[in-house]
């Protein structure tokens, strides 16, 4: 098989079995939607305080859940042991990131969206074409999330205390990433008019590029021999 | 300032001092493991 | 155990296929001994340079004086960072452990460094910028973010097993936070740009005493900590041979 097919494979069987369970992403979208709640008791509801603030909310909400998703795409693995089948396979350690990669970034996006129409109907933005930009921002962010997430959820997959560690870990590596995001949604949704929203797409796919790069190259010593 | 400085100095001393109890203790393990692995190449 | 100098070329057992040896640590005890009466002195000279032969500052006062210790502070954690990515690099190469050692005993050490630089910075800035913690200027939020990492790097060291596998993944994880260093500062600085700028470092210059006391105290910190990291990876080398003498 080909590189590509075999890439394929692999992201539709963590699909299929994210698919099957139903339990991932019920949980994702629902904590997802939990915080953009609390968040908004946490301030005034409605106020223009809590407005202002909700880009950076939209990103938590965002963030925090897609823990939840890397965490689990390799526990899935490890309960059944089936990565050691994974590393047998002809399959080359490049191949099985990309795969496992493709998967979270597919899953992360289909639920970062549902969360991102939540959060619009939840904080009273209207709907309308600038609401795309927002979706391309989520899609590169996402990118650049599960590419370092996929990377270091594999390394934590043994850690007794993984689901704490992994934001750890996580969190303060991707800050280039959450910077543009949350300053590029911040001027869609509040700004007058949109200046630097070019040069935040461009960053976020600079870095994106450089993780993504990292996490191919480096995988290969993070999956046992 | 020259209060700081002393004061300073004092701080600096008493670290140092726990810098060189530190690095005897490390020497006699150093030395007791030395004497156990020439002993132990003895036996083989 | 009398040392004697110089040390004579036990370097070369760093390039050996030995793991770990009483030879080794010896070796590091040597380095951090032979420096350690130099760095005694150094360290007062640098203090003496720092409160007393300097002038004091025209604009700022005397609590500019702990600038010469920030610095010092700022470029070790820099250095050290940088051995826990070297440490980490030649570890995936060669596969052996005293380069963990140094990578792990780097961190160590770097994480005290920038600990003093993240207290001493707010210490000035108070007085100086009117804040404890300016937001928005790059140097500071790159340094915050850096101790995360590397307090991260700790806590996933203490909780992997010993073992190979703690190694290598101490080694990538080392790899990646030190590469991510100048794309925070970068993405920092950019974003920067388009928030309003509170502070405007002011460009100072500096009476040559003051560079001279700086000078010092720079050398005094980059001394203090190869000491450090000697002492540390004589420390590790130490314990793992007993635990191999016990096992055996």
């Amino acid at each position: 098989m080909n590189p590509i097919a075999l890439t394929w494979v692999l992201v539709g069987k963590d699909l299929k079995i994210e698919y099957r369970s139903r339990q991932a992403y019920l949980t994702t979208v629902f904590f997802a939607l939990l915080i953009l709640v609390i968040f908004n008791f946490a301030f005034d509801p409605g106020s223009p305080a809590t407005r202002e603030a909700a880009p950076g909310i939209l990103w938590v909400a965002l963030l925090f859940p897609g823990i939840i998703r890397l965490n689990r795409s390799f526990q899935v693995e490890m309960e059944e042991g089936t990565l050691y089948g994974l590393i047998l396979s002809p399959a080359d350690r490049g191949v099985l990131f990309l795969g496992k990669f493709l998967a979270n970034w597919l899953f992360l996006m289909v639920v970062d969206l549902l969360v991102l129409l939540a959060f619009v109907i939840v904080y009273n933005f209207s709907f309308s074409i600038q609401l795309l930009w927002i979706a391309l921002l989520i899609v590169l962010s996402a990118l650049g999330f599960s590419a370092v997430g996929t990377l270091l959820g594999a390394m934590v997959s043994t850690i007794r205390t993984r689901e704490v560690l992994l934001p750890v870990l996580l969190f303060p590596i991707i800050l280039p990433i959450i910077l543009p995001a949350v300053s590029g949604t911040q001027e869609i949704l509040l700004a007058q008019e949109i200046q630097s929203l070019g040069r935040s797409v461009e960053l976020l796919l600079a870095f994106d590029v450089i993780y993504l790069a990292a996490g191919f190259v480096l995988f290969d010593y993070v999956v046992a021999d | 300032m020259t209060y700081l400085f002393f004061g300073y100095v004092v701080i600096w001393t008493i670290l140092f001092f726990y810098l060189v109890f530190l690095m005897r203790s490390q020497k006699q393990v150093n030395d007791k493991l030395k004497a156990l692995s020439e002993t132990l190449d003895q036996h083989d | 155990m009398s040392f004697t100098w110089p040390p004579d070329l036990y370097f070369l057992i760093m390039l050996s296929p030995i793991n770990t040896s009483w030879r080794l640590a010896r070796l590091y005890l040597r380095i951090a001994d032979w420096s350690l009466i130099p760095l005694y002195f150094l360290m007062v000279v640098a203090l003496y340079g720092a409160f007393l032969y300097a002038p004091t500052e025209r604009e700022m006062g005397e609590v500019q004086r702990i600038f010469y210790f920030h610095v010092g502070a700022a470029w070790n954690c820099f250095l050290a960072f940088f051995g826990v990515f070297l440490g980490g690099v030649a570890y995936l190469i060669t596969r052996k452990r005293s380069w963990d050692h140094l990578a792990a005993s780097c961190v160590e050490v770097g994480v005290v460094f920038t600990t003093m630089v993240l207290t001493t910075g707010p210490i000035w800035a108070r007085p100086i910028w009117n804040t404890w913690w300016p937001w928005g200027d790059p140097r500071i939020m790159t340094t915050m973010v850096l101790w995360l990492i590397y307090v991260a790097y700790l806590m996933l060291r203490s909780s992997l097993p010993e073992g190979e596998t703690k190694y290598k993944y101490c080694a990538v994880f080392g790899i990646i936070g030190f590469l991510d260093v100048p794309i925070v500062w970068f993405s920092i600085r950019w974003w920067r740009t388009i928030h309003p700028v509170v502070i405007t470092s002011s460009g100072a210059e500096l009476e040559p005493e003051m560079i001279h006391a700086l000078f010092v105290s720079v050398i005094a910190m980059t001394v203090l900590c190869v000491t450090l990291v000697m002492l540390r990876m004589a420390m590790r080398l130490n314990s793992s041979m007993a635990e191999e003498l016990t096992h055996s």
